[in-house]
């Protein structure tokens, strides 16, 4: 069992303990003369009392010294660990975007939260880029996790190097940041909105490129975060094959009906949806609305079917402030639909029920909010699968550094114990009358 | 037998120590002796002295010799036998205020002297005033001095005077200067006792014993300041004995109750032996009036013995 003090500054508080010293010796120093009529009564006293009377003065001394000590020793806060000394580690840290928008961009922030062992003391925490202290924070006490947010200037992968800083730099954690989304357009031929729609955000952040999709392959996949297909009748076999693999392993794949009448796609993509969705395998997509007007019929017969197996929420653009990706299942713009949002395999998918088309009011309408990238980014992002996050390096504090030793506080107990000690110090003050 | 007394007008050099105020509170009052004393002027107390112009006590059988002029012829017409009168003759008091004037009646506000030297002249007054004879002996360690018992009124300035001189000073033998009284008082007197009884307990009770013996009357007043009652001191302190000299430290706050646990059972020694004996004994706290007290003493004796454990 170990034993040391938090905060050993308050130990000057021991000084005090001159104070009941003081009280106790000094007036038998020089005590005040009193000429009394007879001393007979004091010399007759029995070798009892004069003991006890010795012990009960000592008793208030040790009282008073004990008081001063236990108070003292409560603010040090002194942490006695029962078991052996842990030292504070990183867990696994997990990287997430947060947006800000606002009227005219859309802007990004990257969010790391990392993750510290339980019990662990107050600590500081510093963030650098290369020489660059980018944020400082204060962990308190037994604080399991730390959120840092950081605004790269430019986006790209960036070296962030975290310390814990107390005395000495003792642990740190080298994480390799990546904060841009590669974003994959195939097609068999060019969509002139969707490529503007990309490019206006003149950052890096989205780098996308554009692929003929008769060209496709696994290997163009690699390293994407976002497939999209503004043409829904591109897709054959053997694409149709690739995405699967791609969906399957965490991939995320935003799909644009076309105006042709080749849905095969969609619909083996609608079939895997759900049950409910099999209705649609008559879509037909020569009919203007055909799909809105179904994708209406199930979002209004959620509300009314209570054994509707696949719950369906809405998310509308208008109101949206905060995501959440696993409860967004249409994608409303004022009370249009204008996607639906699922799961597919590991990954996601996005299916607009409106054509990247530029006669597209709905579309475009809805692509002039900032809000709408934000909320596509956001719900397209499937943190277990990216590897957004490497960490480089990663080290634990000194065990010989006790200051980051778990332990029980033992500051209340210490308090109370003081309090028992002043109470009875109040009591010998109340029958005798006396400091 | 009560009289009603005029009081008496207190001259301007008596008022230094008799308070006017508290001798017109006692003034209607009487010091009465209970006990049969010997006095050789006539008087307001019963004398051992039979005479004829006083008061009839029994019927004596004449015997030759017998004075025939104290024959009862009106109990001869009716039993046909010879009876003399014998009469009681009242007689005035002899009062010896017996004042301890050790070192430790000086303590205390007011101090114990002053309390008691005030409450021996008042007495004193109140006694001339009745044509009693009044004495007075002070004692420490033994008899230190003493004034002659007269009992004319003018003699209560030569009382003040005395008692002006006199302060307290040394060790308080209590019991050796009883008996040294006892073997200098020739005829049977009432005798006041004024001191604090910080002295050997036994051998003061086996004085009063051998006063109370010889046929004196015996008052009590037992002296005790308020500070010696209450012991109300704080702190730390040096505590000086005004006999000794000897010094101890003490606690105060701490001793407190050892103090007054030890002095309440003196006391109750105290309480114990005058209760049993015909010594009129008062325990008086100089934080009580003088007049009060006085008045208690002789309201109380009036009515029969005094035993006041506090008044």
């Amino acid at each position: 069992m170990s034993f040391f003090l938090n905060s050993p500054f308050f130990l000057i508080g021991l000084s005090f303990i001159i104070v009941p010293i003081i009280l106790h010796v000094f007036p038998r120093l020089k005590p005040e003369i009193l000429r009394f009529s007879n001393i007979k009564i004091f010399k007759e006293t029995s070798d009892i009392f004069r003991r006890n009377l010795f012990f009960r003065n000592l008793l208030r001394l040790l009282l008073r010294i004990l008081f001063i000590v236990f108070l003292t020793l409560a603010f040090a806060h002194p942490l006695i660990n029962k078991t052996k000394v842990n030292t504070i580690s990183f867990d696994n840290p997990i990287i997430s975007f947060k947006t800000v928008p606002s009227s005219l961009i859309t802007d990004f922030k990257s969010s790391i939260r990392l993750y510290f062992s339980r019990h662990h003391n107050p600590f500081d925490l510093e963030v650098k880029e290369g020489s660059k202290i980018i944020s400082r924070h204060h962990v308190p006490k037994d604080y399991r996790t730390v959120d840092i947010e950081v605004k790269f200037e430019k986006s790209g992968t960036h070296r962030l190097d975290i310390y814990i800083n107390r005395e000495n730099k003792i642990a740190y954690l080298s994480l390799n940041v990546k904060d841009y989304y590669n974003i994959l357009l195939v097609s068999s031929k060019k969509n002139t909105l969707l490529e503007r729609f990309f490019s206006s955000f003149g950052d890096s952040l989205l780098v996308f490129r554009n692929i003929y999709s008769g060209n496709l392959s696994n290997k163009d996949l690699k390293g994407a975060d976002i497939v999209i297909f503004p043409y829904s009748d591109d897709i054959d076999q053997k694409i149709y094959d690739i995405m699967q693999e791609y969906l399957n392993n965490g991939g995320n794949l935003w799909l644009f009906p076309s105006s042709e009448m080749n849905c095969d796609f969609v619909n083996k993509i609608l079939h895997s949806y759900s049950e409910e969705f099999h209705g649609f395998s008559a879509l037909d997509y020569g009919e203007k609305n055909i799909i809105k007007s179904e994708f209406i019929r199930l979002y209004n017969r959620s509300f009314h079917a209570t054994s509707f197996k696949v719950p369906i929420r809405t998310y509308n653009l208008y109101k949206a402030k905060k995501k959440d990706p696993d409860t967004s299942d249409i994608m409303l713009f004022g009370k249009e639909p204008l996607a639906v949002l699922k799961r597919f395999g590991k990954g996601r998918t996005v299916t607009f029920l409106s054509s990247a088309d530029k006669n597209n009011p709905l579309f475009v309408n809805a692509t002039k909010m900032p809000i709408f990238m934000t909320f596509l980014i956001e719900t397209t992002m499937y943190r277990e699968n990216l590897n957004y996050i490497n960490i480089i390096n990663k080290s634990t504090n000194n065990k010989n550094n006790k200051s980051y030793s778990t332990g029980y506080d033992m500051f209340i107990y210490l308090i109370i114990i003081s309090i028992i000690l002043l109470i009875f110090e109040f009591l010998f003050f109340l029958r005798f009358k006396k400091i | 037998m009560l009289i009603s007394v005029v009081p008496v007008a207190i001259k301007s050099t008596e008022q230094k120590i008799i308070n006017p105020e508290i001798y017109s509170q006692i003034a209607n009052l009487e010091l009465i002796s209970r006990k049969i004393l010997d006095g050789f002027l006539s008087g307001l107390h019963q004398s051992s002295f039979h005479g004829y112009n006083i008061e009839f006590a029994e019927h004596k059988q004449y015997v030759p010799g017998d004075n025939p002029s104290y024959i009862d012829w009106k109990l001869f017409a009716r039993s046909g036998k010879l009876f003399s009168k014998k009469y009681l003759e009242e007689r005035n008091m002899r009062t010896f205020f017996f004042l301890d004037n050790s070192a430790s009646m000086g303590f205390g506000n007011p101090s114990k002297w002053n309390y008691s030297i005030i409450t021996a002249s008042t007495l004193s007054l109140l006694l001339l005033s009745k044509k009693d004879t009044v004495g007075l002996w002070l004692f420490n360690k033994e008899i230190s001095s003493f004034l002659h018992p007269s009992g004319k009124r003018s003699y209560i300035r030569n009382i003040c005077r005395f008692l002006e001189k006199a302060y307290p000073d040394g060790k308080t033998e209590l019991g050796g200067s009883l008996f040294q009284l006892a073997s200098n008082l020739k005829k049977r007197s009432l005798i006041i006792l004024i001191s604090d009884l910080f002295s050997d307990q036994e051998s003061l009770f086996n004085a009063i014993r051998i006063l109370s013996h010889k046929g004196h009357e015996i008052i009590v007043m037992h002296l005790l300041s308020n500070e010696e009652l209450e012991f109300n001191y704080e702190g730390t302190k040096r505590i000086i004995d005004m006999e000794t000299q000897e010094d101890i430290l003490i606690d105060a706050s701490y001793w407190r109750d050892y103090y007054k646990k030890t002095l309440s059972s003196n006391l109750n020694k105290f309480n114990e032996f005058f209760s049993k004996s015909s010594v009129d004994y008062m325990l008086v706290s100089t934080k009580v009036p003088i007049e009060k007290t006085l008045f208690n003493l002789l309201y109380r004796r009036k009515r029969g013995k005094v035993h006041v454990v506090l008044s």
